[in-house]
């Protein structure tokens, strides 16, 4: 058994969302997976369970009726490293911006599949699990691409390409949260500097230097993918 | 007079006196050119006292030694003062048609001038503007009401500031007559209505600078003020075929979306009810095979629904003007790429040419909604061509504009379409199995529009249709700083 089956079949998880319908399906769809749940109808009322059940991954509703979403991830991510995923309606990319960068590790978007949710939820469970190995320096493989972080070398398909510092940086910026969104703000501030965080065409600049390097149609990638409006996700494969 | 006589001593030696009585005419013409009728007539008598003076024997007396002289005064004084006045009145018809042409061309440069004006505001602007010059006057535009206060739409608040001219402004726009008429010949405010058809837009106050309200300034002021009142009626008039117009479109609109909404709502909800609660009702009976068919529908239709919803929000919010734009600098290749990820699963294995200029400098635009652009042209390319013909996507700079085309190899649009095929509710008339509420088009347009950039559809000459952005390119893209050496690869440190 797997470190990632291994959690989904204990895995407690906190689903905070004011609507009843919502949280009735997800406990149908979860459940049925080996997840044990904890409901949170209000803000207040995660940050309550949060402390008591101490669950294993947090699915948060940014519409709370009593605070912002975003505020809830800020006051979790004070003493918890858990993962967050954030369930946002459409056309609310500020505040999915805003929970992101508070520290939320990804959203999906309403209404969304329950395998797309789980998929989700694995990446999640992964990264923690990767963290708490501590394993920062392995190599990391998206298609053709190999990334060794401990002799800084990327290849594709073998043959070794040559990338500047500053994308070097952003590349392994994504690597090592795969699957995982990074807003414009979390990789400009972590590439080029907190002074540098309004600058988003620094970003569409050295993505496209990116893609031109590693994906064979740059027009069409398949592993360094925009999220329109929020930031970047490097896909796994 | 007294160069004249100036002149006439200093040749008096040398002529006869017959001949300085033509210098003296010679001054009553000058005269007559410079000062007008009245005056000629004046210097004359003048002229014929100081020839008298000072060249008739005995000199520098009045008295005449000659009788043949009174002769002589008489036919100088009847040529002088004839002379005279058709001198004047050669002037004042000169004046006349100077005057006729200034005032001509005053209108028409008024009118030329308020041709191109579309708001009441703007007209009264410019009338006032280009008034005030002519007539050399100040002027204000107001609008009495019952409160007796009087709102100034335009020009100088001074004028109507007088209790007396406030109370004159209120009573022409009251009778819809001329008050302030016993300034004429004089210099005053004149208050005139604003009138054109049945309709009175307000009050023209009128002061001179200098001068006093001669019948001509009074002519032309009229006709200036009438100039105005019909640039005023045609801004009403404009306004109220466009009002009439959108009434006629939201109408149009609301019953469209009425017919479109309960049908394209409906349609997948029967669906999801019925799948819904055949599983719910049915489950010993069903093969698994079925209960997944079921439950493939249900999550297909719910899908259709979330996506019309969109649409629906979407062009809510640009047609209310809800949508802000907001500009960033962005990589049009990138987009493309975002476009074409979200609709990975919708196009599953149907090639995409793409043709991106190498090399696309960063666009000024909204990352978000062009994005959408491109996914709803690439998806309506999908939808319109059959499954494995390919969907062709060209970008280009040419001509300080980006063009930016969608094509596909599907049956085309049919003639006529062209255009329609952007309105809203708006279907392909060989519209088969597609779904969709037909805004997806319309959204393009309204998201291109709002960017100040153009959509147009046309048929491909090899067949398929071909959906055409041209936006203009404003501003430069900001300098990114490239690092120094691209070669300093990620090495060992």
């Amino acid at each position: 058994m797997t470190e990632e089956e291994n959690h989904a079949h204990s895995a407690v998880i906190l689903v905070v969302d004011d609507e009843l319908a919502i949280r009735r399906f997800l406990r149908a769809g979860l459940e049925s997976q080996g997840y044990t749940l904890v409901e949170a109808g209000t803000g207040q009322d995660a940050v309550t369970q949060m402390a008591m059940r101490s669950p294993q991954l947090v699915l948060l509703d940014l519409g709370l009726p009593d605070i912002d979403g975003f505020e809830v991830v800020r006051r979790i991510r004070e003493w918890s490293q858990v993962p967050i995923i954030v369930l946002s309606a459409r056309d609310k990319d500020g505040d999915k911006i805003h929970a992101l960068d508070a520290g939320a590790d990804d959203y999906v978007t309403k209404p969304f599949s329950m395998g797309e949710l789980l998929a989700r939820m694995r990446v999640a469970f992964r990264r923690q699990s990767r963290e708490d190995a501590g394993d920062e320096d392995g190599v990391a493989e998206f298609g053709e691409v190999r990334l060794d972080f401990a002799r800084r070398r990327v290849t594709l398909a073998g043959e070794e390409v040559k990338l500047t510092p500053i994308e070097y940086r952003l590349f392994t910026a994504l690597a090592r949260r795969p699957g995982r969104v990074l807003t414009h703000e979390q990789l400009l501030r972590e590439v080029w500097g907190p002074a540098h965080t309004r600058q988003h065409h620094y970003l569409r600049v050295y993505m496209a230097q990116l893609r031109q390097k590693l994906e064979h149609v740059p027009g069409r990638p398949r592993f360094l993918l925009t999220e329109p409006g929020v930031g970047y996700r490097l896909r796994e494969s | 007079m007294a160069s004249c006589t100036g002149v006439a001593a200093l040749l008096s030696g040398r002529f006869e006196l017959a001949d300085l009585t033509m210098i003296y005419l010679l001054g009553s013409v000058g005269t007559a050119i410079v000062f007008g009728r009245g005056a000629a007539i004046f210097a004359s008598i003048l002229s014929v006292a100081a020839f008298n003076y000072f060249f008739v024997p005995p000199r520098f007396s009045f008295e005449v030694e000659d009788a043949q002289y009174i002769v002589t005064f008489g036919v100088m004084l009847t040529v002088s003062v004839v002379t005279g006045t058709l001198t004047a009145r050669l002037r004042e018809q000169l004046a006349q048609a100077r005057f006729r042409e200034r005032r001509t061309a005053a209108l028409y440069r008024l009118s030329h001038e308020l041709v191109s004006r579309s708001m009441p505001a703007e007209v009264l602007e410019v009338a006032v503007g280009r008034i005030g010059d002519v007539l050399n006057a100040r002027i204000a535009v107001v609008q009495p009401d019952d409160t007796a206060h009087a709102t100034v739409l335009a020009g100088d608040p001074a004028i109507v500031q007088p209790r007396a001219e406030s109370a004159a402004a209120q009573r022409a726009f009251e009778t819809g007559q001329i008050a302030g008429l016993e300034h004429v010949g004089g210099a005053g405010v004149l208050h005139m209505p604003l009138e054109a058809g049945i309709h009175r837009y307000g009050v023209m106050s009128v002061e001179p600078i200098a001068g006093p309200w001669s019948a001509e300034r009074f002519q032309l002021f009229r006709v200036l003020v009438s100039q105005t009142a019909l640039a005023l009626e045609r801004c009403r008039l404009a306004d109220e075929v466009h009002a009439a117009r959108n009434v006629a479109d939201t109408e149009r609109l609301r019953n469209a979306l009425l017919s479109s909404v309960s049908h394209d709502l409906r349609t997948p909800l029967a669906t999801i009810t019925g799948a819904a609660t055949s599983l719910r009702d049915g489950t010993a009976q069903l093969a698994d095979a079925t209960r997944r068919d079921l439950a493939d529908m249900i999550a297909e239709e719910a899908q259709r629904l979330n996506r019309l919803i969109g649409n629906i929000l979407d062009m809510t919010r640009l047609e209310s003007g809800m949508l802000r734009i907001r500009r960033d600098w962005h990589s049009l290749e990138e987009l493309v790429g975002a476009a074409l990820v979200r609709l990975e699963a919708t196009l599953g294995a149907r090639p995409v040419l793409l043709d991106l200029q190498p090399d696309l400098p960063l666009v000024s635009i909204d990352g978000v909604l062009f994005e959408q652009v491109l996914t709803n042209l690439i998806e309506n390319a999908h939808k319109y061509s059959a499954d494995g013909l390919p969907i062709e996507i060209h970008a280009a700079i040419t001509r300080r504009a980006l063009r930016l085309e969608v094509a596909d190899h599907g049956p085309g649009l049919p003639p006529g379409e062209e255009t329609r095929v952007f309105e809203k509710f708006h279907r392909g008339s060989n519209t088969r199995a597609v779904t969709g509420a037909g805004l997806g088009l319309a959204i393009c347009q309204g998201i291109v529009e709002a960017h100040g950039g153009t959509i147009s559809a046309a048929n491909r000459d090899d067949g398929g249709a071909a959906f055409t952005v041209r936006l203009p390119l404003e501003g430069e893209p900001p300098i990114v700083e490239q690092e120094r050496s691209a070669s300093a690869a990620a090495g060992p440190s």
